[in-house]
């Protein structure tokens, strides 16, 4: 499988009434390997991540996931595919570790390897004195972090992350950058939408819409 | 890390599930024993001071639907089982088994476990739950609505006990069916219901059976149920997921807006999005078409509602009328009463104008300072289109009635034009309605404790609670023309409860009126 990249777009366009949301766009990422995906607004970032997700149908062209057509209700695309596109639901009466935990034991079950994966992400991005806390008593950047350790927390061959620095000061943007490189090293592939120069310049490479 | 650093003990997906369910049940904030305690205290003390009454009330009474003989109670438990199932199916359209707290799903989809892993024993435990409920309801239904359960060695007994079981069995089935199932498939469904009902209510009513029409119309809902449980448990699998979350998410939010007292903010979720004819208001000119065509063509953008406004107006307005024109029938209160009921419900249906006027004089003003123009453009369509579609029907059942007793016909045409203007009151006022008010959480002290509870119940169906007052009321006036002035002020009152909803004091209505 080391030849085929973790996700593919080929010449992927969506148009909505006569409206381009996204104009035919072709690259490649390799496993292991961050990148970053840059635009004006409105130049299709968001609808090409969603296209690789599933949730986005294309009008033309393809997007693919380790060499295979995307399909959300395929059990082997969910397992390769985590991402922080939309929104994510939380649960207000949940501390924060005890959902990041839960998304853990989605995974690993009831093992050790629960707890290790938890406590690491949460320690990681720096959230371990707010482990205790539920939702409703963290700041915008404090959720935007929570979220992200939600999704971190879990395996993943690709990673999609829709403006990760949202809500962020600039040592947490740093903080998330350097984490996302060392996950990239591990062999998860990034793709990563952003307006954020210190994001970009952690990167291996831009694809720039529009 | 990669997905290859799973190992195989770890991915087993039984365990996995059974962590993240072990882990939620003990979350942090979750309800203890002591917190659910006093809500189930709550409802059996209202149960016994408010329902136990109720029901000796009922039992005393005239029995309203005597079941002499296996021939007669085969068609009204096919219709029974029939309204079952389609009211489930359509439940589950809306708010079916499989609805989850969004981030639990979230949590779940996930991941790469099949929606079987994880959807199958919470639809089981839910369907199971359902069928004792459905089971409870039919039981109780019969014992209070027929006399059954008058005569314990009847051989009628176990067969109407057996009934309600199969009933209970089919309906949580269809629930499920309805949720997992495309709009297509819930067709079939409804239309194979139809026939089958139709079927057995024949072959039970004919003397084929030799009075086991009854033991025929419980074992085909149980044999269906076990038929449909299959294949629609085999489709868990496929579910469509999005759609799943976004029903769940919509579910969540409404039931903070039930649990906080905002029923009718629930509900509009549930109110389906405009679609097409996306430029039928305006014409090729450029100008904006007449009133009731913009209140039809906003209403057909919802189509769902307006062909069950076009079903309930109808049907309601025969009723109704059927109820007034024969006083004297056994049934003719309850009737009238479900006929003006059913008109209310299409009322709102029929027309989403009801909600721009409410928005015109709450909101801060968009439309320019032409108050006959607000009244014209908001209430015109659902003003006509009531009227019209109840009063073509009134006039139908009327004919069909034809000839009625001396004086009759006045009576019952000012007995229905009463109810139509009693309805349309009420349903202005629920239109109008806005956040709950806080004087509402007042206590209301009696002998029978704080009635307080009571009237913010009330207040979330005021305009179901007003029209059905009005019938009874209008029932026990001794003219006609008494019944109608007593409904016209009673709608009066509505409009004006309502106004007073939007924050109009008379004096500024009078201000507003005057710049015409």
């Amino acid at each position: 499988m080391s030849g085929v990249p973790a996700i593919a777009a080929e010449d992927a366009t969506v148009v909505l009434d006569d409206t381009v949301l996204l104009a035919p766009t072709t690259f490649e990422v390799m496993p292991g390997e961050f990148r970053c995906l840059t635009g004006s607004n409105g130049s299709g970032k968001t609808t090409l991540l969603r296209a690789f997700l599933g949730s986005r149908r294309l009008t033309d062209g393809a997007v693919l996931v380790r060499g295979e057509t995307v399909d959300m209700g395929r059990p082997r695309h969910r397992r390769s595919v985590a991402s922080l596109v939309d929104p994510v639901p939380v649960a207000r009466d949940m501390t924060l570790h005890e959902q990041v935990a839960l998304v853990a034991a989605s995974w690993y079950g009831n093992t050790a390897t629960t707890a290790e994966r938890a406590e690491e992400v949460v320690g990681r991005l720096g959230l371990t004195a707010l482990a205790g806390r539920f939702p409703s008593q963290l700041s915008s950047g404090q959720l935007q972090l929570f979220n992200l350790a939600l999704t971190l927390v879990r395996p993943a061959d690709v990673v999609l992350l829709d403006e990760p620095e949202r809500h962020l000061d600039t040592d947490r943007v740093d903080l998330v950058a350097t984490l996302l490189a060392e996950r990239a090293e591990q062999g998860t592939a990034f793709l990563v939408a952003t307006h954020e120069p210190v994001m970009v310049d952690a990167c291996d490479g831009v694809v720039e819409l529009g | 890390m990669t997905t290859d650093t799973l190992s195989m003990a770890e991915t087993d997906p039984k365990d996995r599930v059974h962590a993240v369910r072990h882990r939620y049940a003990h979350r942090g904030d979750r309800g203890t024993v002591r917190e659910w305690a006093y809500p189930v205290y709550l409802t059996v003390v209202l149960v016994l001071v408010y329902v136990v009454p109720v029901v000796h009330l009922v039992r005393t009474a005239r029995t309203l639907l005597p079941l002499e003989s296996s021939a007669a109670a085969t068609p009204v438990a096919c219709l029974v089982a029939a309204a079952a199932v389609w009211g489930a199916q359509l439940t589950g359209r809306f708010w079916g088994p499989l609805v989850l707290k969004p981030f639990l799903l979230h949590v779940f989809m996930s991941t790469d476990l099949s929606p079987a892993d994880y959807l199958g024993t919470i639809a089981r435990r839910r369907l199971l739950y359902a069928g004792l409920g459905t089971l409870l309801a039919v039981v109780t239904a019969t014992f209070l609505v027929t006399d059954l359960f008058d005569r314990p060695g009847s051989v009628l007994l176990p067969q109407g006990v057996a009934v309600a079981v199969g009933v209970g069995a089919v309906a949580p089935v269809a629930w499920l069916w309805g949720q997992v199932r495309t709009v297509r498939e819930n067709l079939l469904l409804a239309a194979g219901t139809a026939v089958t009902a139709v079927a057995v209510a024949l072959l039970g009513s004919s003397p084929l059976l030799g009075g086991g029409g009854l033991w025929l119309a419980a074992g085909v809902p149980a044999a269906a149920a076990a038929l449909l449980s299959r294949s629609v448990f085999r489709s868990l699998h496929a579910v469509d997921l999005a759609r799943l979350a976004r029903e769940s998410a919509r579910a969540a939010e409404a039931q903070t807006f039930a649990w906080t007292g905002t029923l009718h903010h629930a509900l509009d979720l549930y109110r389906p999005e405009p679609r097409g004819l996306t430029s039928a208001l305006i014409r090729r000119d450029g100008r904006l078409r007449g009133h009731l065509v913009q209140g039809a063509v906003r209403a057909l953008r919802t189509r769902g509602r307006t062909i069950a406004a076009a079903a309930f107006l109808p049907a309601g307005g025969a009723l109704l009328t059927l109820g007034v024109a024969e006083p004297d029938a056994r049934t003719a209160t309850l009737s009238w009463a479900v006929g003006a009921a059913a008109v209310y419900w299409g009322s709102g249906w029929v027309g989403e104008t009801w909600r721009g006027l409410r928005d015109e004089l709450t909101l801060a003003p968009l439309l320019g300072e032409r108050w006959g123009g607000t009244l014209a453009r908001t209430l015109a369509w659902p003003l006509v289109a009531v009227v019209t579609a109840a009063g073509l029907a009134s006039g139908a059942a009327l004919l069909a009635r034809w000839p009625l007793q001396d004086g009759r016909a006045a009576d019952a045409s000012l007995l229905v034009a009463g109810s139509l203007v009693l309805v349309l009151g009420a349903r202005f006022l629920r239109e109008m309605k806005t956040d709950l008010p806080v004087e509402l959480l007042l206590p209301i002290i009696t002998p029978l404790g704080d009635l307080s509870g009571l009237r913010v119940f009330a207040w979330q169906f005021d305009g179901l609670v007003a029209v059905l007052l009005g019938v009874l009321v209008m029932n026990e006036m001794p003219s006609a023309s008494g019944a109608a002035l007593t409904a016209s002020g009673l709608a009066a009152c509505c409009v004006w409860a309502g106004l007073r909803r939007t924050g109009w004091s008379p004096r500024t209505l009078a201000a507003r009126l005057g710049r015409t």
